[in-house]
């Protein structure tokens, strides 16, 4: 008798049997496409967008929709119409438009409003009637996740493949004594640019801020300023220093004149926003949930960080008066003291509006707007720290 | 929960190895990810080579089970003569389903840390920082570079030079499908087989088309390596390739059947055979409309 665990033979050869295929093992690779399916859909976010809104004293221009830029008229007694969505879907010409998302505010100047698109390129639209003035598409390659900066009579942005361009804020065309094919930088440029008089400020994401001369994209510093982390953010503080945070936990007070550090901060998570800045303090929040207050004169906290709760911190704050307004994704707004960091108030503005990831606005009559995702905005007043929405008539039809 | 268990045990570690793989590999994260998947696998080739040992295994004492579900209709007797034989053979019959669904919740962590890391979105590298651990090597390190050989690793499949990622997937799927599956007894299992052996690359690769080329990337490695994994255990007749790993295969032990030694290669077909013979010929066995009629 053999011992059913004793080999045999034919057990040392190759065994292809012709057997039936077990149903259970053909169950299985179905599982695996289901289970795939599933683990695809559960772990990856698509492009929303963040782009904050812009207002002007009669009219609001902000991201409806993913993919959809507004332009709002503003009455007197604050009510707010929609004038115009673009793309329209009733324009023939706008039908095979696929903006995808919006990263950077809307700029308005003159009688146009430039705005970038992740995947759609760079726009002017009349800013009365929301039709196109120009479209860049071509010419430049990678996606847009910075927004556009606009000054001296041109429109600047930077591309995910890592090449700044710029072009005429009144054509669209590519601008004379500027490289054809951009300025090169080593990895994506996801900052939106700041022009600051003739010189452009540009940040990339292998770590480096560089000042460009307008008019021909020559280096203006005798060397970049150069972090270990990706800098997906940069902001003009005052006449002498820029807001550089990293994703290395860094935030650098960068010296316009010549790039060098003025202040190296270490924050307790990454820092991807802009600030709020008074009396030489910038306040600002990381994806940990703590808000800050650095003095850059000193490099030193104005008072000990704060945690706001576990959510992440990536608008902007704002400042009226002595009080900062922060919000964090959940959405959540939460009103600071900001000489000492008191808590003055905390306000929850709708369940299931969205997140709060767009920098927020302050407005004349110094209340503080931010744009969730869903489109929606929110209205928060320091002085009440109370929290309301700015509807739109007609948006979202 | 669970998920929350999935993600601290499985994806984050996974998720930072990836990282870390990126960096030392001149930060190229295509080269990461075809070294990620292959060390991934690598590890977890002792639950595949249970599970295919286990699979052959069933594979074998299939025609006495078969032969068994014809002979007998009482359910209770059927299933203890079932249970002997898995006894007599040292076969489990989970035992092929126990290291898959060991290895499931790795292979979803793999392909998920992938497309985390991946980043396609700003969004996406916002949720990144969630998983990422706070060593600066790590943090310094993202975002990872999405070109590799003159593809955009974030783009989806059907994009340009995407489409060659679409047709490897579909080839390293179907090369897996045919080193894996077996021939069937009768027709319609058959037809099954060779329709799934169609279906399944195509499948991919019409997922494929919409994923981002670095999964696609990741897919075509863990094909092969599964390929591999394949022939180093069951051979490669075609090529002459003998198995490496040989497994335990069950001996059939049926009175009429001859002795596995003198069976040679094709005992199990001889196996399926003699059923046929058994109850054509109303021998020891009995045919199931037999056996109903003797029921009380």
């Amino acid at each position: 008798m053999l011992h059913p665990r004793s080999p045999t033979p034919y057990q040392s050869r190759c065994y292809h049997t012709h057997v039936k295929f077990p149903r259970t093992l053909a169950a299985l690779p179905l599982l695996a496409v289901v289970a795939l399916l599933f683990a695809g859909c559960v772990s990856v976010e698509n492009p929303q967008g963040w782009g904050s809104p812009t207002f002007t004293p009669n009219a609001v221009y902000y991201q409806e929709s993913r993919d959809h830029l507004s332009g709002a008229s503003l009455a007197n007694d604050g009510a707010a119409s929609r004038s115009w969505l673009f793309p329209d879907k009733n324009n023939a010409q706008d039908k095979e438009l696929k903006l995808k998302a919006i990263y950077g505010a809307p700029v308005v100047e003159g009688e146009s409003v430039y705005f970038s698109s992740f995947t759609g390129g760079v726009f002017a639209l009349n800013k009365e009637t929301g039709r196109p003035n120009w479209r860049v598409s071509t010419g430049f390659s990678g996606d847009i996740v910075g927004g556009v900066a606009v000054g001296g009579g041109k429109v600047a942005f930077g591309t995910t493949d890592g090449d700044l361009h710029l072009v005429d804020a009144k054509d669209g065309k590519p601008s004379l004594g500027w490289p054809k094919n951009g300025v090169s930088f080593g990895k994506g440029v996801w900052a939106a640019p700041v022009i600051a008089g003739d010189v452009v400020y540009v940040a990339s994401m292998d770590g480096t801020v560089e000042a460009l001369k307008l008019a021909d994209g020559s280096r203006i510093w005798a060397r970049p300023f150069s972090a270990t982390g990706a800098i997906p953010e940069i902001r003009i503080l005052d006449d002498a220093h820029l807001f550089v945070p990293s994703l290395n936990k860094h935030v650098y007070i960068v010296k316009r004149a010549d790039g060098s550090v003025a202040q190296d901060f270490r924050a307790a998570d990454w820092v991807w926003g802009g600030a709020a800045f008074k009396d030489n303090t910038a306040y600002f929040g990381d994806f940990s949930g703590h808000v800050y207050a650095l003095d850059i004169t000193t490099g030193k906290d104005r008072w000990p960080s704060i945690s706001l709760g576990d959510d992440r911190v990536k608008a902007a704050p704002q400042i009226v008066d002595d009080v900062v307004v922060f919000a964090d994704r959940q959405p959540t707004i939460h009103f600071l003291s900001a000489k000492d960091g008191a808590r003055l108030g905390i306000a929850f503005p709708v369940v299931k509006a969205g997140t709060i990831r767009a920098d927020g606005t302050t407005l004349q009559d110094g209340s503080v707007v931010f744009l969730t995702t869903s489109g929606r905005m929110f209205k928060a007043d320091p002085r009440t720290q109370t929290v309301s929405e700015l509807s739109v008539n007609g948006a979202g039809k | 929960m669970i998920g929350d268990i999935f993600t601290l045990i499985l994806l984050n570690p996974m998720i930072n190895f990836l990282v870390i793989l990126n960096n030392v590999l001149f930060g190229s994260f295509g080269l990461a990810i075809i070294a990620f998947t292959i060390i991934i696998r690598l590890v977890t080739f002792p639950l595949t080579l249970r599970q295919l040992h286990s699979t052959r295994s069933m594979q074998g004492i299939q025609p006495r089970i078969q032969e068994i579900n014809k002979k007998f209709s009482d359910p209770k007797r059927r299933q203890e003569e079932i249970m002997k034989v898995y006894r007599e053979a040292g076969v489990n019959p989970l035992g092929c389903l126990g290291p898959m669904v060991l290895q499931f919740p790795v292979l979803i962590a793999l392909y998920s840390a992938v497309r985390l890391a991946l980043a396609t979105s700003p969004e996406s590298l916002e949720r990144l920082s969630g998983h990422l651990y706070s060593w600066s090597f790590i943090q310094h390190g993202v975002p990872l570079q999405e070109h590799f050989i003159g593809m955009d690793l974030r783009a989806n499949g059907g994009s340009g030079i995407g489409i060659v990622m679409v047709v490897l997937v579909g080839l390293t799927t179907w090369a897996q499908t045919k080193t894996t599956v077996t021939v069937a007894a009768d027709d319609k299992a058959r037809a099954q087989q060779q329709m799934m052996a169609y279906m399944m690359p195509l499948m991919f690769a019409f997922f494929a088309l919409s994923f981002p080329i670095g999964v696609a990337v990741y897919w075509v490695v863990n094909s092969i390596v599964g390929i591999a994994f394949n022939i180093l255990t069951y051979g490669f007749p075609l090529l002459k390739i003998e198995p490496v790993f040989k497994a335990r295969v069950p001996a059939p032990r049926t009175p009429a059947i001859p002795s596995a030694a003198s069976a040679g290669p094709s005992a199990a077909a001889v196996d399926v055979q003699t059923a046929r013979e058994l109850r054509t010929a109303n021998g020891l066995g009995r045919s199931k409309r037999q056996n109903r009629r003797r029921r009380p």
